[in-house]
């Protein structure tokens, strides 16, 4: 406890260079009006992208850690048979595999992104995290694996190696966090970075990256409950009308507690990085900020009309889903508005690229893969036997 | 505010724009050729007459990104060669993903079978080889992707930053079909069952062309770094990306992706349980279509050949030990699996138990490393042909950074500083990692002691100093002499197991004679140097 408190307490290497102050010009104006055209547009393509890559990171994150908790807890397989967690989890675990995939998937585009508009910044830091960053990919190779075996009922039959294998894919669900919150972090920190790389330091003795993760982590379950009630009430497995009431309260309390967490750690961020706080409140994060407290806040609403009611309702479900949507794109605005207005000046500022050669043929690869994409959902959806009412 | 001003064009084709202050107000600009050192020294002269600093705010009065490398820190990967781990990785990657590619089509085909009555085990046939497609390819292959991506970023920011300047609306668009391939594949893997016969026959062609898809965007880009073609002087993506040898190469992988679907369904067909040995020959022998392509691969090998740079060419006929040896073992392996499998197979001759199955596999990955590592070695000293050298200088920043140094513009400080007894050996460590460190170790693989601690103190800094002369496949050194000379005593002192009281080297001499040998090299890459030379000396 002391250690936790000393960390808290401490100078935080990520928060030193802080001083290095915010630039005024882009927390005093509109969010992207100081920007180029070209590198506002790329970075808007980035965030929202980025928004998608949440959605399903956030299911794979929350629901590994939930499937985990549920093997440990004995209330693994089985569908109603186990009660409420029986048949929520074997959803969830249906689905932890594909889900990931898609937040891989997904990744890739505001990676792209991403590498256009703060290159120096977001390379710099891959290079200094060197091992700590690569190792995400056998991590990831590892987590799906075991999510898969966690599927194979023939495969993993005692509560003991079940729980083993969910507790395993969820650590290594949360080693991709920490590396993607950390990563995030040293690319903020443009002047340490001659030391970081002299010391080879890691930042794990920063209070702002264990607050940071705790606000991702936590964070993700409101967005993973809204996802999982919708595919109860969709009839997912089988789900039925019993299995939904009897996820109801699961699924309240968690995206409620987490939620809860998720914004006290939000706070202590905020506490702990005035850079962090400035961007929030300012002129270019301000409003998005309130975007997202509104989200919260019909979220929060939902869910406890659904803790309240123990049932499922669809639109108390749209009502969560589109409070946690709210709270993800508007953060993801006050993130960059942060990462802006610190980056500013200096050698990791973002670039004034000339627009690529090649839009036309994506936009229309675009139009087709949209409309290609839907035709497979509606003609799945067509397929499957009818859902109870 | 203030950004990075980034300026594509000028950092590749040499162009340099002076800028006064205000924003774009361009001053002079000299045109799209060579710089020759002299003149750009005098350039540079007068830039810093203006108050140029190498910062990257955009009030700076000079583009800084036209002459000066953008740094990043530099990792160690002790004994092991860079070129090995983006190699070895991006080996495994290709084999899965050509495999998954080719399984796509092998998949439908067989689908096709089943549901026209011509294969009744068809049906197994599908869910096996699929279900090993899922496990594999959407986990191990897609991971890799994004692997070789962060692994590029590890070895060489500079050319993956340059890749994704100019391509990133290809990569954009290959990532729609990234979606399409994981939709449709997810969608048939669990639906299978309750979907109508077409459905699943069009999902199946969806998740194939998609995947082929993917393969004809990264194709472009991949070869692009080889030939540039028309891109050097036009910077039109689609001069880039139609380049002299996309349609060898894709042509070539498409066959490789369909001789990989067959092996691998071979493996899994023997691996699963319940067949007779006549319906396993029988399905076998159905496979074998997917080798008939291979007739192809000489001629196409042939037409890559034919449009590749001549000295290019010149390393894997015989010009480079290691590259011919590697080309040979691509065209030996794919010899023998062709006449194993064509011959044999085509005609329903054999037929093919696991094991040999899984030797024509591991002959298969020799085929593929083989042809990844010649399609990596034969684009040096480049990275980006034309554009960009393997130690991430474009060939105008050369020019900028012997009057500079390279190691001026390196923020990072040494790890293990006080390891280095004196500052000279110390700046040779930093000329190391910025020039040398992507193709070679100090003392483990291709590395340095190995290869020059013999040589006498004078033919290393005449060796260093016209490094593109010494091997073509080298660039031309970026540095100064008196870097040069730290290079020099910094290996001499490795070599030398780090001996103690290692003299500094301060002769003025000395660095007089390096910078005459550095202006004899000049600043052209060898093989670019020999083609003016030529042009030079034909006759009007
Ligand atoms: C499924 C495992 C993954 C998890 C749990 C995960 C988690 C995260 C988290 C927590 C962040 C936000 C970091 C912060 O703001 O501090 C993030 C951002 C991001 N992730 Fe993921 N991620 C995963 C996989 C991937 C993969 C495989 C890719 C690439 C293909 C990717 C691409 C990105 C990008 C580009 C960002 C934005 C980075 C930036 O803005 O600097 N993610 N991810």
């Amino acid at each position: 406890m002391s250690a936790l408190i000393s960390i808290v307490l401490a100078v935080d290497p990520l928060v030193a260079v802080e001083a290095t102050a915010l630039d005024p010009a882009i927390l005093d104006a509109a969010f992207l009006s100081t920007l180029p055209a070209t590198t506002g547009f790329y970075l808007a393509l980035a965030m929202v992208t980025l928004v998608v890559h949440v959605l399903f990171m956030n299911y794979a994150i929350a629901g590994t850690l939930y499937v985990a908790a549920a093997a440990v807890a004995g209330r693994y397989s089985g569908r109603s048979a186990m009660g409420s967690t029986g048949s929520l989890s074997m959803v969830v675990r249906d689905w932890l595999p594909s889900a990931v995939s898609a937040a891989i998937t997904a990744g890739i585009a505001p990676l792209l992104f991403i590498q256009i508009v703060y290159q120096k910044a977001f390379y710099t830091a891959n290079l200094l995290l060197f091992n700590r960053w690569m190792a995400i990919l056998p991590v990831l190779i590892i987590a799906i694996y075991l999510m898969y075996l966690l599927k194979a009922k023939h495969l993993v039959t005692t509560r003991a190696t079940k729980a083993a294998v969910g507790v395993g894919a969820a650590a290594l669900m949360v080693y991709v966090t920490l590396a993607f919150v950390e990563n995030h972090l040293v690319s903020l920190a443009p002047s340490s970075w001659p030391s970081m790389y002299e010391s080879s330091a890691s930042m794990l003795g920063s209070a702002l990256l264990w607050l940071r993760l705790g606000m991702w982590t936590a964070g993700a379950f409101p967005l993973f409950c809204a996802i999982a009630a919708w595919q109860l009430v969709r009839g997912a497995g089988g789900a039925g009308e019993n299995e939904c009431a009897a996820a109801a309260r699961t699924l309240a309390r968690l995206a409620l507690v987490g939620g809860a967490i998720s914004l006290a750690c939000l706070v202590g961020c905020a506490f702990k990085s005035d850079a962090f706080a400035a961007s929030t409140t300012s002129i270019a994060g301000r409003p998005y900020a309130i975007v997202a407290c509104l989200g919260a806040c019909v979220a929060a609403g939902a869910w406890t009309v659904i803790l309240v009611r123990q049932r499922l309702p669809r639109a108390l479900v749209a009502a969560a889903c589109t409070g946690s949507l709210l709270v993800v794109a508007g953060m993801t605005v006050v993130r960059e508005v942060h990462r802006l207005a610190q980056l500013s000046g200096t050698d990791g500022a973002p670039r004034e690229v000339p627009f690529g050669g090649g839009f036309a043929v994506f936009v229309l690869f675009a139009a087709i893969g949209l409309g290609v994409i839907a035709w497979i959902v509606r003609t799945v959806a067509r397929s499957l036997p009818p859902t109870a009412p | 505010m203030a950004w990075n001003r980034h300026n594509r064009s000028d950092g590749l084709k040499g162009l340099v724009h002076l800028r006064a202050g205000a924003r774009g107000n361009r001053v002079s600009r000299i045109g799209n050729r060579w710089i020759d050192f002299h003149q750009f020294a005098s350039i540079l002269h007068a830039i810093r007459e203006q108050g140029f600093s190498a910062s990257s705010r955009y009030i700076s009065p000079m583009d800084a990104s036209a002459y000066i490398p953008a740094v990043y820190p530099v990792n160690d990967f002790g004994p092991v060669m860079k070129g090995l781990v983006i190699g070895g990785l991006g080996i495994f990657h290709v084999f899965l993903a050509q495999f998954a590619i080719g399984g796509g089509f092998l998949i439908w085909w067989f689908e096709w079978l089943g549901l026209t009555g011509r294969e009744p085990l068809a049906d197994r046939v599908v869910s096996s080889v699929f279900r090993v497609l899922i496990l594999l390819s959407f986990v191990v292959g897609a991971l890799t992707g994004v692997g070789m991506w962060l692994t590029s970023i590890q070895v060489s920011p500079q050319t993956i930053g340059l890749m994704v300047d100019e391509f990133h609306w290809i990569w954009a668009t290959e990532w729609i079909f990234f979606w399409l391939e994981m939709t449709a594949g997810y969608a048939f893997f669990r639906y299978r069952d309750i979907l109508a016969p077409r459905a699943r026959l069009a999902l199946l062609a969806i998740y194939s062309i998609a995947g082929w898809g993917s393969l004809f965007w990264i194709n472009g880009i991949l070869s692009w770094q080889l030939t540039p073609g028309a891109w050097t002087e036009t910077h039109s993506v689609w001069d880039g990306f139609f380049n002299p040898t996309f349609w060898p190469s894709l042509l070539f992988r498409t066959v490789a992706c369909f001789v990989l679907a067959g092996l691998g369904a071979a493996i899994v067909i023997n691996a699963m349980p319940g067949f007779t040995r006549d319906e396993r020959t029988r399905i076998i022998n159905r496979c074998s279509i997917f080798f008939l392509p291979m007739l192809s691969m000489p001629l196409l090998a042939g037409w890559f050949l034919e449009v590749i740079p001549a000295d290019s060419r010149s390393w894997i006929m015989g010009g480079s030990m290691t590259m011919t040896m590697f080309l040979n073992i691509a065209a030996g392996a794919s010899a023998l699996i062709g006449g194993y499998a064509v011959i044999g197979l085509w005609r329903q001759r054999l037929s093919m138990n696991g094991a040999t199955a899984t030797l024509l596999a591991a002959l298969a990955l020799g085929a593929t490393a083989g042809g990844e590592f010649v399609r990596e070695g034969i684009r040096k000293p480049y990275t980006v042909r034309e554009a960009l050298f393997a130690n991430a200088t474009t060939p105008a920043q050369i020019a900028s950074l012997r009057v500079s140094g390279v190691t001026a513009h390196d923020p990072y400080p040494l790890r293990n500083r006080a390891d280095f007894p004196t500052e000279q050996l110390a700046l040779g460590r930093v000329v190391y990692r910025n020039q040398c460190a992507i193709c070679h170790t100090v003392s483990g693989t291709n590395g340095l002691t190995e290869l020059m601690g013999g040589w006498s103190i004078e033919q290393k800094r005449l060796n260093v100093a016209k490094l593109q002369w010494t091997k073509g496949f080298m660039p031309p050194f970026a540095g100064t002499p008196s870097e040069l000379e730290a290079l020099v005593q910094y290996i001499s002192w490795e070599y030398a197991e780090r001996r103690a009281g290692w003299p500094e080297s301060r002769d003025p001499a000395v660095f007089a004679q390096i910078a005459r040998w550095l202006d004899e090299a000049g600043t052209a890459p060898a093989p670019r140097a020999q083609e003016l030379a030529q042009r030079a000396e034909s006759p009007r």
